[in-house]
């Protein structure tokens, strides 16, 4: 489990430093992906089975093809680069090392203090998995889930007028 | 498999202010189909005949304490405060709204389906009890405000703005996230209710626990962003300046406003046991708004830009009250609040209307002599300048003594000190104002476009308000005083 952990870890570790690093967008959208399969696979060993098909579907298939898709209407003949890099990288190096070593320094000094939760793998097998996950959304998270109903068509709203409104 | 919904606590009533003005945002959905283009000023009508409904909606959940939906929202006075601070404002922007959209070709149905999803998620995060609502409702407000910062979608001015406050937003939420994530983590609760219970218990050792002062450090970067607090400041004088004038008119307040509600229920309802920590970063926030805004405001030329500024400073005005961390000093928060909205809407409205009439260079030189031209607005705007400032018998001044006064009970100096000196360098950009519009004019030929009643009315009627209650501050302040005692 640990040496699993790791693994994915640093495949997480390095698929994100190549969002970032690629000059060609393609290439930086292609790292997403893998960072997210990462992600869904992690989900895999805390027992959420539902998060990680969400997780693959959802981002690594549907969100991920919209961007490839749009870099590919974008730039058609797919070896567009973006402009060599400027000095600005350092500053977000800079910046990035410093935020990283706070973060290590206090987990190493005073260590993680997380409360472990009720969902065990028993618990969660008892009722099964994805039934879990409706129950939460349906009870204790009735009124979020209501509420982001209300935000998803806000944001169509939104969106449908900066996209087709006609200008007069 | 059955599910239970019987025990989470379904009260309809609790949230019904909020479900009128995301039932009203539908309605007018659906007449944007119907209503022909010229007559749009109708949806302007219904927007406010839904939003007088939600201010009924909301008056008898005033001395309430009842939380509904499994401990995620709550109807009480501090709810009922910002919901009817919240709705007057949206009336207030919508009335003013059809003479500004109409002169700059942008009257759409939309506009005003925006900003009543923009109205439901500030009134929600205002009665927000727990991390997710919270969550949503900051979501649904600012995805309403994206949209509208860039609603004049031809001026490249306003798309750069959109495009900023959506990337910089999309950069808070994502700390505002991430805190959550790790308080829900050091907690084990999503709710309030559960964190406070949690951090409380003498045997969970809060104050030592990484993992949740980590995360309420996020949390507070997220809700600095909102309120547009220093060091997070970045995106407000570049935002506020590109956005629709009427856009910058609701948003520079109303934003402010439910953020803060939301800092109060965090920081003073949750976190009272852990306040030794968290005291030092709200107070090094505040000091940096108030550097940084009341300085900053001097050197501006253009009159949004120097609003965006002062707006800055403000937010460091209101965070004061937070620092005692007693619901007394709250109240003085919820004081400033209500009068800072009042001023500043009143401020901001008056740069509508001048831009309303056909004068759309914000440029402080374009204001020299306004007395002359629009003897009104420059009026009002003296009142607005004067209260902004503190100086009695404004309202403003009395917003600035109150919290003072809570600072001075609670024994905090430092950043007293530096809010009363930065309270004496503000005199300056806002006399600035009235001088320019006091000097001689320019022999410029302004068309000159009738104000409207509406307009006149919302001016008249906020420049009224902030003259009576600089003479008459109790009633505001005894409803502040009640609103204050908070619940989760």
């Amino acid at each position: 489990m640990v040496v699993g952990f790791a693994l994915v870890a640093a495949w997480e570790i390095v698929t994100a430093a190549g969002v970032v690093a690629f000059r060609k967008p393609m290439y930086n959208a292609l790292s997403l992906v893998a960072n997210m399969l990462g992600l869904a696979v992690l989900f895999l060993m805390l027992n959420a089975q539902f998060l990680f098909a969400a997780q693959v579907i959802v981002y690594a298939g549907a969100v991920m093809v919209l961007f490839v898709f749009i870099i590919a209407l974008i730039n058609p003949e797919s070896d567009v680069a973006l402009p060599p890099r400027g000095n600005e990288w350092i500053y977000g190096a800079v910046f990035g090392v410093i935020f990283a070593a706070l973060l290590v320094s206090l987990l190493f000094n005073r260590g993680l203090t997380g409360r472990s939760g009720t969902l065990t793998p028993e618990a969660i097998a008892a009722v099964g998995n994805v039934q879990t996950i409706g129950i939460a959304l349906y009870t204790k998270f009735l009124f979020p889930v209501e509420v982001t109903s209300l935000l998803l068509l806000i944001a169509a709203v939104g969106a449908v007028y900066l996209a087709i409104r006609r200008i007069r | 498999m059955t599910i239970n919904i019987s025990g989470i606590g379904i009260d309809y009533g609790a949230i019904l202010p909020e479900l009128v003005v995301a039932g009203t945002a539908i309605v007018v959905l659906f007449l944007e189909l119907v209503v022909p283009p010229d007559r749009r000023r109708w949806l302007a009508a219904v927007t406010v005949i839904g939003l007088l409904g939600a201010l009924v909606a909301t008056i008898p959940l005033w001395g309430q304490n009842r939380s509904a939906f499994g401990d995620t929202v709550i109807a009480d006075s501090l709810a009922v405060f910002f919901n009817v601070l919240l709705i007057a404002i949206t009336i207030a922007t919508v009335a003013i709204s059809p003479r500004y959209l109409h002169a700059l070709d942008l009257d759409y149905g939309e506009y005003y389906i925006l900003i009543l999803g923009a109205t439901a998620g500030m009134m929600l995060l205002a009665a927000a009890t727990s991390l997710m609502t919270i969550f949503l409702g900051i979501e649904l407000l600012s995805i309403s405000l994206y949209v509208l910062s860039g609603f004049a979608r031809t001026t490249l001015r306003s798309q750069e703005s959109a495009l900023k406050y959506l990337l910089l937003g999309g950069f808070a939420t994502g700390f505002l996230l991430y805190g959550m994530a790790l308080i829900y983590g050091a907690t084990g609760s999503t709710t309030l209710r559960g964190i406070a219970a949690f951090t409380t218990a003498a045997s969970s050792n809060a104050a030592g626990n990484v993992l949740l002062l980590l995360g309420i450090g996020f949390l507070s970067v997220g809700l600095a962003f909102k309120a547009s607090a220093a060091p997070f400041h970045m995106w407000t004088p570049d935002v506020y300046e590109g956005a629709p004038t009427i856009v910058t008119t609701f948003m520079s307040v109303a934003t402010k406003s439910a953020a803060f509600a939301a800092v109060g229920r965090v920081f003073i309802a949750t976190f009272p046991s852990i306040s030794s920590r968290w005291y030092f970063p709200l107070a090094l926030i505040a000091i940096f708004s108030l550097f940084i805004g009341n300085l900053v405001a001097i050197t501006q030329d253009n009159i949004k830009r120097m609003l965006a500024y002062s707006g800055i400073a403000h937010a460091g005005y209101i965070l004061l009250g937070v620092l005692p961390g007693t619901a007394q000093a709250f109240s003085a928060t919820l004081f400033y609040i209500a009068a800072y909205s009042v001023m500043n809407f009143g401020a901001f409205a008056v740069v509508t209307a001048v831009a309303a009439g056909g004068e759309q260079n914000a440029d402080l030189s374009h204001w020299r002599g306004l007395f002359y031209r629009r003897p009104f607005l420059a009026t009002v705007m003296t009142i607005f300048m004067l209260s902004l400032a503190g100086i009695p018998p404004t309202v403003g001044f009395f917003a600035k003594l109150f919290v003072f006064q809570a600072l001075v009970n609670a024994q905090i100096w430092a950043p007293l000190i530096v809010a009363v000196i930065m309270t004496i360098v503000s005199f300056y950009y806002y006399l600035r104002v009235i001088v320019i519009m006091l000097a001689a004019p320019d022999e410029v030929a302004v068309e000159k476009r009738p104000l409207g009643i509406p307009t006149s009315t919302v001016l008249g009627v906020a420049g009224l308000a902030t003259v009576v209650l600089g003479i008459f501050p109790a009633v505001v302040l005894d409803w502040a005083t009640r609103a204050a005692s908070l619940h989760f």
